[in-house]
Order: C-alpha cells, then sequence, then structure tokens
C-alpha cells in the first residue's frame, strides 16, 4: 500500500514539474540518441518482470539483453566475459562472504545467548531494563552479523523467554527487538556498504568510519523512546530480581568478553588502518574459529554447516550483481544514468526535494523488496543523479543502508516483522508488532532527515581522519 | 538426471564454500607476513580473486535448487496456483536465457585467455585459463540445473502435479531463512546445556 502511494505521488510529483517549466528535463530527453519510448517499454518490461516474481538477476540481464539488441547497435554480446568477470574477482568483494562466514560461525558457536545475559546484568537496573538490552544487545550482535533478520531472528530467540513472566508490554519487546535488528547493517561492518562501495568505486573504509555518527545517533533515539515509555508504563527497573551485586556484574563479563574482541579485531583492524575491509574480514573469521574452539563448539558438521550457509548467500547476490553489471554496461552506453540524472537535474525543483523523492522510493521499494537487491538494481541509475546534485557519495550510502533497515521494519510487509511474529510463544496479533515498531521506526526517519540538515554527523569523522 | 545435478551442486556449492575458508586462510597469513616478517606475497590478491570467482560461480546450482535466489513474490504469492505456476516456467525461462548468455561470455573469455596464451601480471604469472574456466564450468552447471527443473517442472505441469512444481519453484521465504537460523541458535544452546526454557532471569 504505502509503496503504491508513493509511486504514485512520485510521478505526480515528477510530471506536474516536467509541465510547469521543466524545459530542461525535456530537452534532456530530447537531446539524446535514445527514443523515450523505447525507454518508457524498458521500464514497463522492467516493473513486469519484477511483479511476475522472475529471479532478479534474470530479470536484469533479460532487460540487458531486451535494451541492448534493440536499442544498440553495439556487439555487446562480445562483452558480457568481461563484463562478469571484472566483479567476480573484486577484492573488495571478497568482505562479503568473510563477514557472512564470520557471522555464521558465531551464530552456531553460541554466541547471542552468552552476549544477552551478560549485557543484561548491566542493563537492568535502568527504567525499562531488559529493553535497552534487546537493543544494544542487537547492536552488538549486528556488528558480528551484518544481516537483519538474522540479527533479529536469533535475538529474538534469546530475548524472548526473558519477557515471558514480565510485566513488560509485548508491543513494546516485539517492537524494540524489531528495531534492534533494524541496526544490523548500518552499524559497522555492514554488507550494505560493501555493495555500496562496491558500486560506486567508494572506500569501504570509510563508508565504515561515516556510519559511526549515524549509528550512534539511532542507538541513542531508540534509548529515547524505550525511556519515554518506561516513564509512561512505570517500567523502573525490574525490582524482582533483587540487587545486581558487583561481584556479579564483573563475573558477567566473561560473557561479553568473546564478543568484545572479536568486534575489537575487525573493527580496531579498519579503523586503525593496519586492514582493508576485506583483510579485517579475513581476521574476523579466523577470530570467530579460534573462539568457538576455545569453547568447544567448532566442530566439522558447525564449519560445514556454516560454509554451506555462506556459500548460498553469495551466490545469491552474486546473481544479482552479475545482472546488474550487464544492465549497467549497456544502459551506461546508451547512456540511460546521465540521462536520468540530467532530466532530474534539470527539473524545476530544488536539491533536497530531489533527495526526498529519491528517499520517498527508497522507502516504497522497501517495503516489497528485499534489502541487497534493491541497492544492486537502483544504485547504478540513481548514484549519478546525486552526485550531479551535489551530494557526497560518502553521506548518500549512509542515507541509502538506513532506508534499506527501515524498509525492513516497515509495517506492513517489513520482513523483521514477520520473523519477530513467527517466534512469540504468548499468541498475538501482528499488530501488536507494527505498533510496537512504530515508534522506532519514525524516530529512524527523523536521524534522516537530522542527516540531511547535518551532513556533518556523518561526514565530520572521515573527513578528520583521512 | 535430475538427482544426479542436485548431488553434484551440493557438492560444488562445498568446494564453493570452501574456497571461502581458503581465502581465509591465505589473507590471513599475508597479514601475518606483513606484519612480522616484514614481506608480502604479492599473489594473494590476485589468488583470493580466483578463488571468490570460483565460488560464486560454483555455488550458484545449489543456491537455485535450494530456492535461494531472490525473486519478488508479493504478488506471485497471491495469485491461484494455475498462474503461480506458469509464473514459476517464465522465470526459470528467463534465468535459462540469461545463464546461457554467462555460459557464452564467460567460455569466450577463457578462450581467449588460452589463445593468447593470458597470465596474470604478478610473480606467479597464472596462466588465466584455469581461472576462468573453472569460473566458467559454474555457469555451465547452473545452466544443466535450470534445464533439469526446467524438464521436470514440464513434466508436472503436464501430469497435473502442480503443488509439487510450486513447492519446488517458490522462492526461499524470510520464513525459512528464520526457521534456519533459529535452528542453528538451538543447537548451540543444546551444546551448551542451557536449556531454552528455563534461560529467564527469574530465578
Amino acid at each position: 500500500m504505502i509503496a503504491i502511494i508513493f509511486i504514485v505521488v512520485m510521478a505526480v510529483v515528477i510530471g506536474l514539474s516536467t509541465l510547469f517549466g521543466g524545459a530542461g528535463g525535456a530537452a534532456a530527453v530530447s537531446a539524446s540518441s535514445v527514443p523515450w519510448w523505447a525507454l518508457v517499454a524498458v521500464l514497463v518490461a522492467f516493473a513486469g518482470f519484477f511483479a511476475g516474481g522472475i529471479y532478479v538477476g534474470a530479470a536484469l540481464s533479460s532487460l540487458a539483453l531486451l535494451a541492448g539488441f534493440g536499442l544498440s547497435d553495439r556487439p555487446f554480446w562480445n562483452f558480457i566475459g568481461e563484463m562478469i568477470w571484472g566483479p567476480s574477482t573484486n577484492f573488495v568483494l571478497v568482505s562479503v562472504p568473510l563477514f557472512l562466514l564470520m557471522g555464521e560461525i558465531m551464530l552456531r558457536a553460541g554466541l547471542s545467548e552468552r552476549l544477552y545475559r551478560g549485557l543484561n546484568v548491566w542493563m537492568g537496573r535502568l527504567p525499562g531494563g531488559l529493553l535497552h538490552t534487546n537493543i544494544l544487545a542487537c547492536g552488538v550482535f549486528s556488528a558480528v552479523a551484518g544481516s537483519s533478520v538474522a540479527t533479529a531472528a536469533t535475538m529474538g530467540s534469546v530475548a524472548l523467554p526473558y519477557f515471558e513472566k514480565s510485566k513488560y508490554p509485548p508491543k513494546l519487546v516485539l517492537g524494540s527487538l524489531a528495531a534492534g535488528g533494524a541496526l544490523g547493517n548500518l552499524i559497522p561492518p555492514g554488507i550494505t556498504f560493501i555493495i555500496y562501495g562496491l558500486i560506486t568505486e567508494t572506500s569501504v573504509g570509510a563508508l565504515y568510519i561515516a556510519a559511526i555518527g549515524p549509528s550512534i545517533l539511532v542507538v541513542l533515539l531508540f534509548i529515547l523512546v524505550i525511556l519515554y515509555y518506561s516513564y509512561k508504563f512505570k517500567l523502573h527497573g525490574d525490582g524482582s530480581e533483587g540487587r545486581v551485586t558487583w561481584r556479579h556484574r564483573i563475573a558477567s563479563l566473561s560473557d561479553l568478553l568473546p564478543t568484545a574482541l572479536l568486534i575489537g579485531l575487525v573493527l580496531g583492524t579498519i579503523y586503525a588502518g593496519v586492514a582493508t575491509p576485506t583483510e579485517s574480514a579475513a581476521l574476523g573469521v579466523a577470530g570467530s574459529l579460534v573462539l568457538s574452539l576455545i569453547d568447544r563448539k567448532l566442530n566439522w558438521k558447525m564449519l560445514a554447516e556454516s560454509m554451506h550457509a555462506t556459500a548460498r548467500t553469495t551466490s545469491m547476490i552474486a546473481l544479482i550483481l552479475f545482472g546488474a553489471y550487464v544492465l549497467n554496461y549497456i544502459l551506461s552506453s546508451l547512456g540511460v544514468p546521465q540521462m536520468l540524472a540530467k532530466f532530474l537535474t534539470g527539473l524545476p525543483l530544488p536539491g533536497w526535494a530531489i533527495m526526498l523523492v529519491i528517499i520517498g522510493f527508497y522507502l516504497a521499494l522497501g517495503t516489497f523488496m528485499e534489502g541487497m537487491s534493491m541497492v544492486i538494481c537502483t544504485i547504478p541509475l540513481l548514484f549519478p543523479v546525486v552526485k550531479a546534485l551535489g551530494y557526497d557519495p560518502i553521506w548518500f550510502g549512509v542515507v541509502i543502508t538506513m532506508l534499506v533497515e527501515i524498509a525492513m521494519i516497515s509495517p506492513p510487509d517489513g520482513t523483521v516483522l514477520y520473523v519477530l511474529q513467527g517466534m512469540r510463544r504468548q499468541p498475538g496479533p501482528i499488530t501488536d508488532v507494527f505498533s510496537g515498531v512504530m515508534p522506532f521506526m519514525f524516530v529512524y526517519m527523523l536521524a534522516i532527515i537530522i542527516l540531511m540538515f547535518f551532513p556533518s554527523i556523518a561526514l565530520w569523522l572521515p573527513a578528520v581522519l583521512s | 538426471m535430475y538427482r544426479c545435478l542436485e548431488w553434484i551442486s551440493q557438492r560444488a556449492m562445498f568446494v564453493a564454500g570452501f574456497c571461502y575458508l581458503i581465502i581465509t586462510v591465505l589473507i590471513c597469513f599475508d597479514i601475518g607476513a606483513r606484519q612480522l616478517l616484514g614481506f608480502s606475497t604479492e599473489a594473494t590478491i590476485e589468488l583470493t580473486g580466483y578463488l571468490m570467482a570460483v565460488g560464486m560461480s560454483w555455488g550458484l546450482a545449489g543456491t537455485l535448487f535450494e530456492r535461494g535466489h531472490v525473486r519478488i513474490d508479493v504478488l506471485v504469492q497471491k495469485m491461484p496456483l494455475r498462474v503461480r505456476v506458469w509464473l514459476h516456467m517464465l522465470s526459470l525461462i528467463a534465468l535459462i536465457i540469461s545463464t546461457g548468455f554467462y555460459v557464452w561470455g564467460s567460455f569466450s573469455l577463457a578462450n581467449d585467455s588460452f589463445a593468447f596464451n593470458a597470465t596474470d601480471l604478478t610473480t606467479l604469472r597464472t596462466p588465466l585459463v584455469i581461472p576462468q574456466g573453472l569460473w566458467a564450468a559454474g555457469f555451465v552447471l547452473l545452466l544443466l540445473a535450470a534445464l533439469a527443473l526446467g524438464l521436470r517442472a514440464v513434466k508436472q505441469l503436464a501430469t497435473g502435479q502442480l503443488d509439487e512444481m510450486d513447492r519446488a519453484l517458490m522462492a526461499r521465504t524470510y520464513e525459512d531463512e528464520a526457521a534456519e537460523t533459529l535452528e542453528a541458535v538451538a543447537e548451540a544452546q543444546t551444546a551448551m546445556h542451557i536449556p531454552v526454557a528455563s534461560a529467564g532471569v527469574h530465578k
């Protein structure tokens, strides 16, 4: 629903502004070599393929073939090999399977349960204690897991038993878990940043540094939401537990230590400039193997399962990437991205308004499209537009990642919400999850607006460090 | 034929997973050598690139059998079964056509490398035909897998086993992903001897 409304509104806005003095835009379209009706046909085919549920990767390459044979007179088929060999051997992309492998191993090493227990000892006394634990545990876990669905599922399975006999309203519990799950890709090292960096040729390290400020901002906003509701519902700590002694707290550190070590190893080496993101991902895999060896969790079955899951996710991304590279090659040779950039910047709208349209477009798309494929499909087309508007590529990378995350928790289609609903032990309607996540979703959007007004939240750190 | 291909794809996927493990070892060795021993094995970036390419393409077929390739199925889910099976067929055809082009492209690239004796520029001087040929083989496997799935789907369509076909081709949902994650977590917990139900704080 949201998607349809957004797309209609967007079409009306662009249509109206083209009518009223959009001469620049019209000129840009008519000046190019490709007839506009052909582009419309490609666009319709695009929508048709996606609506028909064609494999996203196959849809992209079929479109490329259609556009290539129909509109271009170059022998593009002679270059297909090179087009897909390039991304296949890219050293930056190597970090994707490595981070995935690290997350899979940590998941199977039972790290999540210990992390949650350890954090809870520290957060339990705050108003809304366990809810903060949800956000923080998700935030910390996501730093090693890198996938929002996995983060929400893991943390949900660990956290929900804690809430069974508690007085916490289920809406807030589910909402905070979903919100925490939506930190998965924003907090470094997320995989969305790697793919974005690969497509736009932006430094992944710089993206990771830029993500620090916004990550803190979003976590703080989430904590504020919880504090507000804790005072409203009078959830002043957990009296039933009694006092937590300091000895208990120190003991709990042993539960936090493995995660802390791993995060220190991965992010520390990136931020200190000792290792590239790919190298630190390899260190992360090695670290997670050592940790699970110490915990006596490392066995052949667990390792084989981790490798299997990694191979599947990587190949899933690969098929989409191949399609996107072929399509991008053909569209670029036809001059379509440049045309789109010219058209959108030629509209009689200020830059921020076009940025708002782009943000709306992503929110709409995200309600029905998987995050990674959304980024791979759209960035090649929209990136030139964003650059032409004068926005910073690194800033845009952070905003895109946040948009993908919001999409995952936006009712009624966000995947994370259904994962959590499926894990509830006390039955209840899905609308509990919807209304629980709403406040968090709004502050997430607020964070994007804050980031539009104060881009330095993201850009200050990379500028200082470079 | 179908079973055989599924088996091969499974094994190929295992090899793909192993590639990523070897990449880890290679890179870690390189970092160690650089930091501690003061030399760099200049071939690491090149070798990891080849392993990555092979891993990516060899995992494609297995992912197809496990219904792991992304499809936007919001509308497909809402269609009646009779329409849905035809949409499955259509997406398989699109996949077969695209993969056909990938097979052609990757093989002509490997063939060019062979014809011109192209080697990499680094110390190893790897003949490029080796990694590129292995990489191309992954696409062949995907093409065969898609064809096998297609043939079976046609057979199922003809004999009216629409449900079976739907199940074999339906995209993997977030429910599947969540279920697998939960299974992994549960296994980790039982190994730790922490009963899931009693993990509450209210002791």
